[in-house]
Formats: structure tokens, sequence, C-alpha cells
């Protein structure tokens, strides 16, 4: 008699009120300052294996996907991919000795280093709940060299940045997040502007072209590097629908991302390692 | 007597609900994503508000904060307001007819919604009246349906123990 009538009968609203306060305590510790950040890592390193668990479904889906495809399709798809990575690794070895001119070119101009790529390659674990916030979870935290700050791609272009590392996994902030802002230009002709969120995956809105500025649809937008938040020369987005109105001297343009923010399933993690000639740190 | 509820089936029921709730999907579907992960925690505290009480929630609310990267706390106290709904009308909820019913989940994931995108908008997010207004309609369709599912479970591992 006693545990029932202790269980049921303690008081709800007491509940209510100290879970509530605790709770208004969180958020605005986690608003404010950066006091949760170590609380916050712990817990999620501790939770991993429920994002795992959570993530189950789709992983079973895909698995089985992958091993339902029947092997004629394979064969098919394995000699594509072949071809294709013949005309890519041609490509590629014009574009080496490109890449070499081009450090020649620059030492020349005593551009102190030039930056390569290693990419990291993660899966999707989970997604914001809603539009409200575009942001993602993926599957490779510090460990596999994931930093806060760096950029996240698909094959397309640019998808967002990595706003916590953890361990095990990171999330990260799409560019269509209507708080992100990523500094572009125009490939073609290198007019400088802000490529801002919509909240909504298939927009970005350019902040700050002039009504008279060279701006075409289909534009390509890459990263501008300025801001040293992104590296330069990651492509974006193209531009889709050119409005000015009367009243603003700043043109009304919006944008379309180059990588698929909504499909994607697999990123690639930019790691930035530096590559210097030999006398970058002496000098 | 009283049949104390087994924890397994409650744990798996609301880890299929965070499945539901944070598997990706395209845009169009994820704006009328019903509220699976409230649903399974309001009905929990109809069902078993001794044992499912708002702390519990308050716990399965931070999870979900972590597991979604929100503020934390967020999530925790949309929560923890709607199970106090829940569980102060636990009593009266299986006396209910349908419409009551509907009135009682509408309310109590309408706190949910209200509190959840309060605290967006503090964050500096501007949720639309879609992402408002859709979730909540979906999840009042599912709601009969889904209690239902639920229901079977419950009663399912309930008979068990009082079996052995």
């Amino acid at each position: 008699m006693k545990k029932p009538l202790f269980l049921a009968g303690s008081n709800p609203l007491l509940r209510f009120v100290v879970f509530a306060l605790l709770s208004i305590a969180l958020v605005y510790y986690d608003l404010h300052g950066h006091q949760l950040d170590r609380l916050r890592s712990t817990l999620n390193t501790l939770i991993y294996p429920l994002q795992i668990a959570v993530d189950f479904p789709a992983r079973a889906a895909s698995w089985v996907n992958e091993a339902l495809v029947n092997r004629s399709r394979l064969i098919e798809q394995n000699n594509r991919l072949r071809a294709e990575n013949l005309q890519l690794s041609s490509r590629l070895r014009s574009l080496e000795s490109l890449k070499y001119e081009n450090e020649e070119l620059q030492r020349l101009l005593k551009a102190a280093r030039s930056l390569e790529y290693d990419f990291i390659l993660a899966r999707l674990l989970a997604v914001s709940m809603n539009r409200i916030q575009q942001r993602i979870i993926i599957d490779k935290g510090s460990r596999d060299g994931v930093e806060t700050g760096v950029a996240l791609l698909d094959g397309l272009g640019l998808m967002g940045e990595v706003t916590r590392a953890y361990p095990y996994h990171s999330e990260a902030i799409l560019i269509s997040d209507a708080s992100e802002a990523v500094p572009v230009r125009i490939a073609r002709n290198g007019l400088r502007g802000i490529a801002s969120g919509t909240g909504v995956n298939s927009t970005l809105k350019l902040l700050y072209f002039p009504v008279t500025a060279d701006i075409r649809e289909g534009d390509v937008l890459v990263t501008s590097g300025l801001g040293g938040r992104y590296p330069p020369d990651l492509p974006v987005a193209t531009v889709s629908r050119i409005a000015s109105s009367s009243n603003s001297p700043f043109a009304e343009v919006e944008a379309t991302p180059l990588a698929a923010l909504g499909q994607s399933r697999r990123v690639l993690i930019l790691k930035p390692g530096r590559v210097d000639d030999d006398g970058g740190e002496g000098e | 007597m009283i049949l104390m509820p087994k924890p397994a089936p409650m744990y798996i029921t609301l880890i299929v609900a965070a499945m539901l709730q944070l598997i990706p999907l395209p845009d169009f579907v994820s704006d009328a994503r019903p509220l699976w992960l409230p649903m399974t925690v309001l009905f929990w505290n109809i069902t078993a508000p001794s044992w499912f009480n708002i702390g519990s929630s308050w716990l399965v609310g931070i999870f979900l904060d972590l597991l979604t990267g929100s503020l934390l706390g967020q999530h925790a106290l949309a929560m923890v307001a709607m199970s106090y709904i829940g569980i102060r009308f636990y009593k009266q909820y299986r006396l209910y007819s349908v419409a009551q019913r509907l009135l009682l989940a509408g309310s109590a994931l309408l706190v949910w919604q209200l509190i959840d995108n309060w605290i967006w908008r503090i964050d500096g997010q501007t949720p639309g009246a879609a992402q408002i207004w859709l979730p909540l309609l979906t999840s009042l369709l599912l709601w009969p349906w889904y209690q239902g599912v639920l229901d079977w479970v419950d009663e399912h591992w309930r008979a068990d123990i009082a079996r052995e």
C-alpha cells in the first residue's frame, strides 16, 4: 500500500515546478555562455550508443538495399564507375600539372603557402527534428580528426560547418540555416557578397549585392575565404532568381545550393592539412 | 492488486519513437512528421503516471536535446509542461469520450509545440506557422491508433507479469 501511495500521490505540481525551473536554468546557461559545454560533451559521448540505435533503421534500410541489388545492375554500375574513374583520373592528371604551375606562380608571387585538403568520409546519423534549425549529426568525431569549425561538403558543393565535435560524432549546421552566412564570390567575375540561409533547403539569399552589380541567373558562387571560416573556392550555389525593388539599393538575389542538402546521406568533412613549401616556418 | 509495468517494453517504445522522430526524411515529409516522441511520453504519463512521472519525461527531453543538438533543456521544458497536463488528468482520461481524449492530447501536444517553438525563437530561429501546426495535425490524426498500439503493448506485458 505504501509504495503506490508514495509514487502516485507525490505532488505532480511540485515535480513540474522543480523540473521546469531546472530546464529553464539549463536553457539560460546554454544560451548565455559556455559553462555547459563540458557537461554537454560528456553526456553526448555517453549517449552515443543511443544515437547509433536511433540510426539503426536507416542503416538497415541501406544495407538491405545494397544486399538486394542484383548482379547485372552491379556489373553495369561497376562498368559505369570504371569509365567515370578513367575520365576523372585523366582529368586529375591535367589538373596536377596545373597545380604545379599554380604553385610555381604562387611561389613567384611570394604567397607563403597553399592549402591542400584531406577528406574524411562520414555518414549522416540524424537531422534536426524539423526545418526550424537546419542541423545534422554525423558519425565521425574528434577521434577521427574532425574539429569544430571545419567545412562539410557532399560531392556537389558546400553543405555547412561542424559546430561541435565530440569524440565519436559531431554536430554540423547547414548553410541553409537561417542563422548561417557564407562569404561568397561570383566565380565569373569575383564580385563578393554573403549567402545567407533561409531555413529552406533549396534556397539561399544573397545579401549586399547592389542593384547595378554584374550578376546573372546561373552564375556559380564559390566561397571567398574571407572571414576565415570557410576555405576559399569551394562551390556553394548557383544564382536562381534576381529581383530588384525600387526602394532598396540592394538586389534581391536567390541562389540554389549545389549540395543536395536534403538528400545527401554521405558527407565529406574537409580536413585542412597545410602543405608548406619547405621554407614555411623558417621565416 | 496493482500490476507494475516492466520497464523493457516502455524503453523499446521510446527508442522506436525516437527513431521515427529523428530519421532523416525529405523536407515535405519532415514538415508533417508527427510528434512521435512527445506522443509516446504523453501516453506513458497517462497510462502509468506513478511509474513514468514528470521526472522521467524530463529525462527523455534531455536525451532529445542531446540527440538533436538543440539548447540543453529546450525539449526537456516542453516535455515537463506537456506531462504535467497528462498526469493532472490521467484519472479522467480513461473515462473520456474519443473527442475529449483528443482535446486533452491536443492541448498537451500544443503546449509542447508552443514551448518548443518559443525557445527556438529565443535561440534566434524563426519557425513558420506550418512547422507548428502541421505536426500537431498529423499527431492528432494518428493519436487514437497510436494509442491503441501502445495500449496493446502495455496490456500484453502487464498480463505477462500477472501470469508469473
